[in-house]
């Protein structure tokens, strides 16, 4: 059984569309060239210029190995297994590591953020009228746990001061980082953008896009709380 | 009159015993251990050499070889899950059930991520064969903690240097069975985080 699925896996290397497998396929099709390029994208968004997903000669958006804008599911995988992990750390650092219980209670509130910033994205885009898979708000909100090992690794290495400015910094850099990609997606299912353009829109088209930028910095504050350690 | 006695109870000892049918594989090869294949796949987690991996064959001796990663058992893993929980229960900490629930979830999260990664296929028995192969530097560091305490400066060096030593061999492992070398890399790092996890659960 096992052998069965292995060749049926190799039988749907190249197409990304139909089954649940191989749409699941299209997301962890990375290679180590994308995987630094989007480190560097989302380090330093400022710097990055073209946020448009590519397509390829049949009009389907180019996997991830193809397109450093497409977004993928191993680095937020990577990332929150990363966070758990960082998170058992700096609990075992201070002492308070008491069992490896703790461990699971920031899985799920990992996961529970997770959830709740996909749900809010799928109700926002709906109420506009875009259809972005589900697939891709899960990677978009999923990019933030970089943010939290970040902010982690700060708060051990600086203490408070660290704690902060690295809350700060991470919620300026993954807020531009996760506006400019919501955008490049959405534009292609239906979206109007209204982001600092000259006026021209309503401003209510802005909402959407200045919550979830600004809400990062709620999740990324949930994410790196530890227990009754900051003055 | 004595034999015809004992020739009943004689039987029965026969039977039990395994010395009854003469057609009966010795015990260990039915259960398909190979101690031969467990030493030399453990060595090969010690000391990882990819030119020694990468031959079809093994030499008269038995070495390590292609078809030697191919034989997936379970008894080298359970041998050094066994170790581990022993080991931790000299530290005073009774945490069967963690490594357990912390292999597999592992284990599971590892299968899915290397079969979509890949261009081939792996089945979950291998990966769990290898994982728990490379699980011997963890048992070594637990060993270390019980003289050292590792939360502190001993810590910063030799849980970094156990896990990266696993993460190696098992990456090495996985790259020639998934024939995977440009993600070298991005195989190493989730296996980075499965023995992470138990470097943490052996320290803390």
């Amino acid at each position: 059984m096992a052998m069965n699925y292995a060749g049926q896996a190799q039988g749907q290397l190249n197409r990304y569309t139909g089954s649940t497998l191989a749409t699941l396929r299209y997301y962890f099709a990375v290679n180590q060239l994308y995987v630094l390029r989007k480190l560097r994208v989302i380090a330093l968004p400022f710097r990055h210029k073209e946020w448009d997903r590519r397509l390829g000669e049949d009009g389907a958006p180019l996997p991830p190995k193809a397109d450093v804008n497409a977004p993928d599911l191993y680095l937020p995988l990577m990332a929150y297994v990363t966070y758990i992990l960082a998170y058992g750390f700096t609990l075992g650092a201070e002492g308070k590591f008491t069992s490896p219980d703790v461990l699971g209670a920031a899985g799920s509130s990992g996961l529970g953020v997770l959830v709740l910033e996909t749900a809010m994205l799928k109700f926002g885009l709906y109420l506009r009228g875009a259809a972005v898979p589900v697939l891709d708000s899960v990677a978009l909100s999923g990019y933030k746990f970089l943010g939290a090992v970040v902010t982690l690794a700060a708060s051990r290495l600086c203490g408070s001061y660290g704690h902060w400015s690295a809350l700060l910094i991470c919620t300026l850099l993954l807020g531009t980082f996760v506006v400019k990609m919501l955008r490049a997606f959405a534009r292609p299912a239906g979206f109007t953008p209204g982001f600092l353009t000259q006026g021209g829109r309503t401003a209510r088209q802005d909402y959407l896009l200045w919550g979830v930028g600004a809400l990062q910095f709620p999740w990324l504050w949930y994410l790196c709380r530890i227990p009754s350690s900051q003055p | 009159m004595r034999k015809r006695n004992l020739s009943a109870s004689w039987k029965l000892s026969q039977t039990l015993l395994g010395e009854g049918e003469e057609d009966e594989p010795p015990i260990l090869e039915e259960l398909g251990i190979n101690f031969s294949h467990i030493v030399s796949k453990t060595r090969a987690v010690l000391w990882p050499r990819r030119s020694k991996l990468d031959q079809e064959a093994t030499d008269s001796a038995g070495r390590c070889g292609r078809h030697v990663i191919d034989d997936s058992d379970f008894a080298g893993p359970l041998i050094f899950c066994f170790a581990l929980a022993a080991v931790l229960l000299l530290k005073g900490k009774v945490q069967f059930s963690y490594i357990y629930v912390v292999f597999v979830t592992g284990l599971l999260a590892l299968w899915a991520v290397l079969n979509l990664m890949s261009m081939k296929g792996i089945d979950i028995y291998r990966t769990a064969s290898v994982l728990g192969y490379c699980l011997l530097p963890i048992v070594l560091l637990a060993a270390l903690s019980l003289p050292l305490d590792l939360t502190g400066a001993w810590g910063a060096l030799f849980v970094p240097l156990t896990v990266f030593w696993c993460s190696n061999a098992a990456a090495l492992f996985f790259v020639i069975i998934l024939q995977a070398d440009d993600q070298r890399w991005l195989l190493l790092y989730p296996v980075m985080l499965f023995y992470t996890g138990f470097a943490l659960i052996t320290i803390f």
